[in-house]
């Protein structure tokens, strides 16, 4: 009865939208005052909003699995232009039904030189 | 193989006519039989083909068309992203490999849809999205090419798709209607009339899903129509037309999103079709012209038309001979231009005519062996005389078993994009790529077992191949590539009690396709187990399928490996069929990558996990 029971919650769950069981993701930027991030990505979500030290990414719904927070990042107190430079964090892990905070520290960043090119035609 | 489509007319027809007194030895009774047949798909069947049943692919729990396809076939290697979407430009899947050619574009591999030649006139591929199951009646998978019959493209391999009619007099409506995970509905409408001497057949084929991730939904509207007119026994003219509108977006990979990677696809195929089929002569009159639309999020345009006329006529001028000579022509032309920068880059159109021919000979009845000789002489506006042969042979050995081999020698064109625009660049001095593909094969059919072995070899030259990066990348003809590799199916029927019957198909194969790994993979192995019991007006029935794909790389030279591919699909269905009227009620359920593991055809493009489609199919 409850294999039945199972069975038919991952029907009702299959038919409603897989994806709402996807894992919850907020990212915050905890990297200090000195640094802004935007174009964080992770696991096939993507916020296209510029964080601010201690500003929060609103919750997205990401594929399960394991990724990297990757980001742009930009040094204020950089010395002429602007630039932004690809980043990512350390692997994080996000299961089916979970709610995840990632936090950024500085601590953690690296430079991501993992941008692939296009794939087809 | 024939086989019947609508009737058997068998009429018990006394001759004389009542009221005429016989006499001598008329007085026996004369039967008089008609028999309506399909035209069989394969007009060559020296090579390995695989024919597959449209209400097959209708039943797949797979997401698309050449997906469920491929399970037909373990030389048949497609790539897919998503739920249900393929795409076109940058991050497409719907990539179809066939024997170490084929690939990202489909420029290796052809389509031919109802006889016309379904090629993008710039890139030079189908849509793999504009091709729906609703209207097909069964496609033919000729592996290994044929050049000489189909011409450019049918390199590596030709789908051969036919679509449905209806065989007898009357009205078929149909309605397939299903709603599933990531907020994806489908609906396919047919309606398919036969009323005296006229046809009609439409459907009109609709997609919408949110995707399994940002960016990877999309839409795609599928609409088909054709009428035909049977004006005499033989002779009949035949309108057809399919519109397609896409869209969608490229997601990215998962590491690197891009959902704003946006892509909007219309295309038209129109077609004109006069048959003449004598018992002894068909002639077949096919023009034929694809216009389409592309945009793309980053500027591009495109209008490209592709058209073309097939003349082909098929006789037998003995009894143990049969004749088919033809004559095709083939033009393709566009505009290109970046909306965002207003540069146009110049093109210029492309032309062909070809004469071709077949011979098939009867070399002995019993056991029946079959010789087929082939060529065509293939002019373009590109290259010199390309000459084109083919030749084969078929024994029907007694008791179910049969021998074939088949030498063909295929070509493919280079395309607009590859002659001239700067995607990411273009070699106006590109040759045409040729290939040698050779199979030879034994097969094995019984009331329960059915088995087919068959080794092949593809032996391609010139083939274009594009090196490097921009602004330092060249698009070059190259030397010699040799891929050889193994493919076999069994199907085990009837298996299992009487009160549960089974079956159980399994398609495995291997090759070595030396240097150019690049999404050709080593080995495949799909399977399907199929249950199903009737029960007076009731059936009930499902299928646990899957598929296995080892030796994966996205690049050449077995470089940037990717995990194997697994995964098992199931579907559940109850049919309650009207013993009285024509009224078919058939409820199901697909569940998907039902042991929910992570598996991707393309690096970084994860396909979906666990997820479900319920659906009613209702005909009337």
């Amino acid at each position: 009865m409850q294999g039945a029971l199972r069975l038919a919650a991952l029907l009702a769950l299959g038919l409603a939208g897989c994806d709402l069981a996807y894992p919850e993701v907020v990212v915050v930027h905890r990297a200090g005052e000195r640094y802004l991030l935007r174009d964080l990505s992770f696991n096939g979500c993507l916020w296209d909003s510029v964080l601010a030290d201690g500003e929060a990414t609103p919750p997205g719904l990401c594929l399960p699995g394991e990724d990297r927070v990757r980001f742009r990042r930009l040094d204020l107190r950089g010395d002429g232009e602007a630039l932004w430079f690809n980043y990512q964090s350390a692997p994080r892990q996000a299961g089916y039904g979970e709610l995840r905070r990632f936090e950024l520290t500085l601590g953690e960043m690296e430079q991501d030189f993992s941008v692939p090119g296009p794939y087809g035609h | 193989m024939t086989r019947l489509l609508a009737a058997l007319l068998l009429t018990l027809a006394p001759w004389p006519a009542r009221g005429e007194e016989p006499t001598g030895p008329a007085s026996q009774p004369v039967y008089r039989s008609v028999v309506t047949t399909r035209r069989p798909l394969a007009r060559d069947r020296t090579g390995s083909a695989a024919l597959v049943d449209g209400a097959r692919l209708r039943r797949s729990p797979r997401f698309s068309f050449l997906e469920a396809l491929s399970v037909e076939a373990a030389d048949l290697f497609v790539t897919a992203r998503g739920a249900g979407i393929h795409g076109v430009a940058s991050g497409a899947s719907g990539a179809i490999h066939v024997r170490g050619l084929g690939g990202s574009p489909n420029t290796q591999v052809l389509v031919v849809q109802d006889g016309v030649p379904d090629v993008q006139g710039i890139f030079g591929h189908p849509i793999p999205d504009a091709y729906v199951p609703a209207l097909v009646d069964e496609v033919l998978l000729v592996k290994g090419g044929d050049s000489v019959l189909y011409g450019s493209n049918a390199m590596g391999g030709v789908i051969v798709i036919r679509s449905r009619w209806r065989g007898a007099e009357g009205l078929t409506v149909e309605s397939d209607t299903g709603y599933g995970s990531y907020a994806t509905a489908r609906e396919s409408a047919v309606l398919l009339g036969r009323r005296g001497g006229w046809d009609v057949a439409g459907a009109v084929s609709a997609l919408k899903t949110d995707g399994h991730r940002a960016g990877a939904g999309g839409s795609s509207l599928v609409g088909q129509l054709a009428v035909r007119r049977r004006m005499t026994g033989a002779l009949s003219l035949t309108l057809r037309n399919r519109v397609a509108r896409l869209d969608g977006a490229d997601p990215g990979p998962v590491s690197h999103p891009s959902p704003g990677h946006w892509y909007r696809v219309w295309r038209d195929n129109l077609s004109l079709g006069l048959a003449l089929h004598g018992a002894r002569l068909r002639l077949d009159a096919t023009p034929y012209l694809n216009v389409g639309v592309h945009r793309l999020y980053d500027g591009f345009y495109s209008r490209d038309y592709s058209g073309g006329v097939r003349l082909e006529s098929s006789a037998r001028p003995l009894r143990r001979l049969r004749l088919l000579l033809g004559f095709a022509t083939e033009l393709a032309d566009g505009l290109v231009e970046n909306h965002l920068s207003g540069e146009v880059s110049p093109v210029e159109p492309l032309t062909s005519y070809s004469l071709y021919g077949q011979l098939a000979a009867r070399l002995l009845d019993a056991p029946p062996l079959t010789l087929i000789l082939g060529g065509r002489a293939l002019q373009t506006s590109l290259a010199d005389l390309v000459l084109l042969y083919k030749a084969g042979l078929r024994w029907d050995l007694p008791r179910g078993l049969r021998l074939h081999s088949r030498l063909a020698r295929n070509v493919r064109l280079p395309t607009i994009r590859e002659l001239y625009l700067p995607f990411p660049t273009a070699n106006p001095d590109l040759e045409p790529e040729l290939a040698l593909c050779w199979d030879i094969g034994a097969s094995f059919v019984s009331e329960h077992l059915e088995v087919s072995l068959t080794g092949f070899r593809t032996a391609a030259e010139n083939l274009i191949k594009y090196f490097g990066a921009w602004p330092s990348a060249e698009v070059v003809n190259i030397d010699r590539y040799v891929a050889w590799g193994f493919e076999g199916k069994v199907r085990l029927a009837r298996l299992g009690p009487a009160a549960l019957p089974a079956s159980l198909t399994v398609a495995a194969g291997w090759q070595d396709v030396g240097r150019y790994s690049r999404q050709n993979p080593e080995a495949r192995l799909s399977w399907t187990l199929a249950v199903g019991r009737r029960l007076g007006a009731h059936f009930f029935g499902g299928t646990l399928g899957g598929e296995w794909v080892g030796g994966l790389y996205m690049a050449n030279y077995r470089r940037d490996p990717l995990d194997d591919v697994f995964f098992m699909d199931m579907s559940l269905r109850y049919r309650y069929r009207s013993p009285v009227r024509e009224l078919s009620i058939e409820p199901y359920l697909l569940l998907r990558n039902i042991l929910d593991r992570p598996y991707a055809y393309i690096a970084g493009y994860a396909m979906p996990g666990f997820n479900a489609l319920l659906g009613l199919k209702v005909g009337i």
